[in-house]
């Protein structure tokens, strides 16, 4: 009859917390894209449309190629764990 | 210089023959069940890299050339799209597995109701977009031709009609060998891989022999190359943004694009690493385009092509071996583009509109069961792909050579561009309607046509010269490049916004306008919940009857006998039956219409399956149910939150009231040997003192009478004790309730108080009642509550521990109740005893009795509705507080 007492303030099942960070995940996966439209569009990219060279590779050149590879990087990173969170869906 | 054309094409025939022969070895393969590394999310992401056509190879460096950065825009769309892969494409990819969808048009009439028209229109605007597409590849391999060869532009015509003939030839064999029941073709898949990585060698080996060979180094390479020459001043403006946009739309909406990104899917896990992959190829293919534009500005002689630097270059400088290896990187990637294309749109074509003409031509002459539909359908892909190549070809003739590679593929891009409303409304969105899919379609198709394709073949072919400078008729504002007096802007970036904008609005708004069929409704929401509906539920939705026999038939036409076969007796397995046919149960009939809508499209099976079928019902209550998945989800979810926060509270109070009943039972056995013990004093003395009067004859008088008396109080002692056990037990019955009348609560206090004070001395106790109510009538039994009164008096007379006993009586009236205070100098009540002395079983001192006064005050109390509690007196002794409604607020409550 008598139930354990300390059930009440027993910890959150682990199951929250990972649904927690599944859904932050899903979030990152949405501001990703627009974060990089955000950075290879004005008023951004016009900032680097300056006068300047990086070792003899026009600024702008090396900005748009960097920021690319960053992009690619953060997905890359986003991508394995938003799989892992998933199912593989139908077979076939 | 320049190389033999003898050399060239046998160049290009024996890359043909090697693409050949490894589609050939891997569709053996695939038959056999091998081929696992087939189904590679790196050959998945090598497939995707189809996107970069001979557009990329050669006229991405043209477009550098000309444009500067703008040439990036192609890549980073698609980039954009790719790494947000997990709202969009992932969606796309699982409805596409889920139903079966065999091309972008199969998907958004499966998604619009299985609408047979809408899916025909589909057909028909990207068969039209595609032409220039086409073209553009035709056009690339007719300038790279003439490039090596060394030979005039008078041989154009023919060499791209040849260059047509041959891809249609090598497409025909490659594509449309047999009919798969889903559409998947692995021998296609390898060879478009394995261009994959040539097109990219090629490009990628030209470039860095730009940087290192021809320029010597980095910093060399850039020397002439500023901001300024880049106009990053005007390249960032609308036209980068609408770029971007279309070539987002476009890498899901060409047609080939959503060939083996969706329907050639083999594992929806290969997008997560395409996610990245795919972007790291674009990457890596436009790394060296603008090195090489640059390089060749400054290389090659003025006026040049830029859109053929990536072979001019080594071929001007002698180096043949990389000329010939950029040939065929650039032959890589027109023939990869043409070979995906026309599949995706022969299948298109064949499905949405040969497929729905051949079953009424085959009904009118009374055929409709026997005629072979699969080959019909092969036949018609086969002619198909000759066709869309000849279309691309009279466009390339009329319209392609005058204009940059870039320029004709935008205007692909942009007529694909039109499937993007639909499409996403149709997997965000449920309320969007085949009507306003059909409204918004037709009308972007339209615009499109009017301001951005007719105009592109220049003046007086299809649309007159005075029409494209003065509008339709003279009328301003119908001028294909200034629609609606918007003059000025960019033709792409006018086209763009008027056909999407317009397209995007109809289809809001004719969707808001119209009403949804059943079959749109449940397509909707299996397209819209694809994560969370489950397809076969949706299955019994559909109501329809059929002979099996019928069905049998149909699905052999469709997939073939050996297929058949193995559809149907699967489903008479789970069926539970040892052979023979399968029952037509409505879930039965919908499984086979989605097998068969893998080979046909979702809108010609479902007509198909209806003309057996004789039409269909589709049951509201389950359709009801299947929409509202989503809120029964959330409901059982709620329910399910509170039922368990309802048993923790259950259980909490069944906890409590446990620890209750256990406080309780060991009162009761306390108050068991109090009970004794009680009657048992008064009864030894009662005993002995009759044991003396009885044994000792001589006894005295004095002492007898003395004696008698003890024996007298004793006994009235153990009266009074049982009278109160019995009181308690009376006051449990609720019938004692039944006694209640109107009582002047005054006087009742007052005769209480009187009979208390009696039994002591004036010495002893001191009784001060300075706060009276006055009058105040409250339903009680007036017995009872003088009990109340008497018992409160006494036990703050008996129980003080002072040498005068000081009580103190208040009675006073708030807006609904009468209260009357005692308040004593006594010891006072520990707080934690202050609820328990209430107890009935509570022991509250050695000196007193059993302590059953209090508890049968609050008894009684209760029974009058009103409640009794002790605090602390401000003087130190204890305050016992009693609280009576009074009738008329108890009347007023009635």
């Amino acid at each position: 009859m008598t139930g354990p007492p300390e059930a009440d303030d027993a910890p959150a099942p682990p199951g929250d917390d990972g649904d927690l960070i599944a859904a932050k995940r899903r979030d990152a996966a949405l501001i990703l894209p627009l974060a990089g439209l955000a950075l290879l569009t004005p008023p951004v990219i016009g900032v680097f449309g300056a006068e300047a060279a990086v070792l003899g590779v026009p600024l702008i050149v090396v900005y748009l190629f960097g920021a690319w590879a960053g992009l690619i990087v953060c997905a890359a990173f986003l991508s394995r764990r938003l799989m892992a969170d998933t199912d593989p869906g139908p077979g076939g | 210089m320049t190389l033999g054309s003898d050399i060239i094409v046998a160049v290009s025939l024996g890359y043909v023959v090697i693409l050949f022969a490894l589609a050939w070895w891997v569709d053996k393969r695939a038959a056999r069940g091998g081929a696992a590394w087939l189904r590679s999310p790196v050959i998945y992401t090598l497939s995707l890299s189809v996107y970069c056509t001979a557009w990329t190879f050669y006229g991405a460096v043209g477009s550098a050339a000309r444009n500067g950065l703008e040439f990036a825009t192609i890549y980073l769309g698609p980039t954009l799209v790719f790494i947000g892969w997990w709202w969009l494409i992932r969606k796309l990819v699982r409805i596409g597995r889920v139903h079966r969808i065999t091309s972008i048009a199969d998907m958004i009439s499966s998604r619009y109701g299985k609408s047979g028209g809408l899916a025909a229109v589909a057909t028909l605007v990207a068969v039209v977009a595609a032409t220039p597409y086409i073209a553009l590849q035709l056009q690339s391999l007719t300038l790279s031709y003439e490039a090596i060869t060394g030979g005039n532009s008078g041989q154009d015509a023919r060499i791209a009609f040849w260059a047509a003939m041959g891809l249609a030839l090598f497409t025909i064999l490659f594509g449309t060998r047999s009919l798969d029941e889903n559409e998947r073709h692995h021998g296609v898949v390898a060879a478009i891989a394995m261009e994959a990585v040539v097109k990219l060698t090629a490009l990628i080996a030209v470039g860095l022999y730009a940087v290192f060979w021809v320029a010597g180094g980095v910093e060399a390479t850039f020397a002439t190359t500023s901001a300024a020459s880049l106009r990053t001043e005007e390249v960032f403006g609308p036209r980068w943004m609408t770029l971007l946009f279309l070539a987002g739309a476009a890498i899901i909406c060409l047609p080939r694009q959503f060939q083996v990104m969706v329907v050639e899917n083999t594992d929806e896990r290969h997008l997560a690493t395409a996610s990245w992959m795919f972007p790291t190829y674009l990457l890596l293919i436009s790394f060296f385009v603008l090195p090489i534009a640059v390089v060749g500005l400054g290389a090659m002689p003025e006026g040049s092509n830029p859109d053929l630097f990536v072979m001019t270059l080594p071929l001007t400088r002698g180096d043949d071996v990389l000329a010939i290896l950029a040939f065929i990187g650039g032959f890589s990637a027109a023939t990869s583009m043409v070979i995906v294309s026309t599949i995706a749109l022969s299948t298109m074509v064949s499905n949405h509109i040969v497929a729905p003409l051949s079953v009424r031509v085959l009904a009118l002459r009374g055929q409709e069961r026997s005629g072979d539909v699969r080959r019909v359908l092969l036949t018609s892909r086969r002619v198909a792909i000759l066709i869309i190549l000849l279309l691309g070809y009279i466009y390339f003739s009329i319209a392609g050579r005058s204009e940059a590679l870039a320029a004709t593929g935008l205007i692909a891009f942009c007529g694909v561009a039109q499937f993007l409303p639909a499409l996403v409304a149709g997997i965000f969105w449920r309320g969007a309607t085949r009507s306003g899919a059909l409204a918004g379609l037709c009308i972007g198709f339209a615009i499109w046509l009017f301001t951005l394709y007719l105009p592109s073949f220049g003046g007086d072919v299809v649309l007159p010269a005075r029409v494209i400078a003065d509008g339709v008729f003279g009328i301003g504002i119908l001028r294909p490049y200034g629609l609606f007096g918007a003059s000025g802007a960019d033709p792409l970036v006018h086209a763009t916004v008027w056909s999407i904008g317009l397209n995007t609005a109809a289809l809001v708004l004719v969707s808001l306008a119209t009403k949804v069929s059943p079959l749109e409704r449940l397509q909707s929401a299996l397209f819209v919940d694809v994560f969370r509906a489950e397809p076969g539920r949706a299955f019994g939705v559909v109501r329809r009857s059929a002979a099996s026999g019928d069905l049998y038939v149909l699905a052999q036409r469709i997939l073939g006998s050996y297929a058949a076969t193995m559809v149907f007796s699967s489903a008479a397995q789970s069926q539970g039956k040892t052979g023979g046919l399968p029952d037509p149960t409505p879930s039965f009939i919908s499984r086979l219409e989605r097998e068969l809508a893998g080979s046909v499209g979702a809108a010609s099976a479902h007509a198909m399956v209806n003309r057996i079928a004789g039409g269909e019902t589709i049951s509201m209550e389950a359709l009801v149910e299947m929409a509202d998945e989503n809120a029964k989800l959330r409901r059982a979810t709620e329910a399910l939150r509170a039922k368990s926060a309802e048993a923790e509270q259950s259980a909490r109070q069944l906890r409590a009231a446990n620890e209750q009943l256990k406080t309780l039972d060991a009162q009761k056995d306390e108050f068991l040997s109090q009970v004794s013990h009680e009657l048992r004093t008064p009864m030894t003395s009662v005993r002995s003192f009759a044991e003396i009067i009885e044994q000792t004859p001589d006894l005295d008088a004095e002492n007898r009478s003395r004696f008698a008396g003890i024996i007298q109080s004793e006994s009235l002692r153990l009266t009074r004790l049982l009278d109160e056990i019995r009181d308690l037990s009376f006051l449990d019955d609720q019938a004692a309730a039944a006694k209640i009348r109107p009582v002047e609560a005054e006087a009742v206090l007052r005769a209480a108080a009187e009979i208390a004070l009696a039994p002591h001395g004036r010495d002893k106790a001191m009784l001060t009642w300075d706060q009276r109510a006055g009058e105040a009538v409250i339903g009680a039994d007036a017995d009872r509550l003088s009990q109340v009164f008497i018992n409160l008096i006494s036990n703050a007379i008996i129980h003080n521990d002072k040498p005068v006993a000081r009580i103190e009586l208040r009675s006073f009236l708030t807006a609904d109740d009468y209260r009357v205070e005692v308040i004593d100098n006594g010891p006072g009540v520990a707080p934690e005893d202050r609820e328990r002395i209430f107890e009935t079983f509570f022991r509250r001192s050695a000196a007193g009795s059993a302590g059953l006064g209090l508890p049968i005050c609050r008894k009684i109390i209760r029974l009058f509705n009103g409640t009794i509690s002790v605090d602390a007196a401000p003087m130190g002794g204890s305050r016992f507080t009693v609280r009576v409604p009074l009738l008329k607020a108890m009347r007023a409550a009635e």
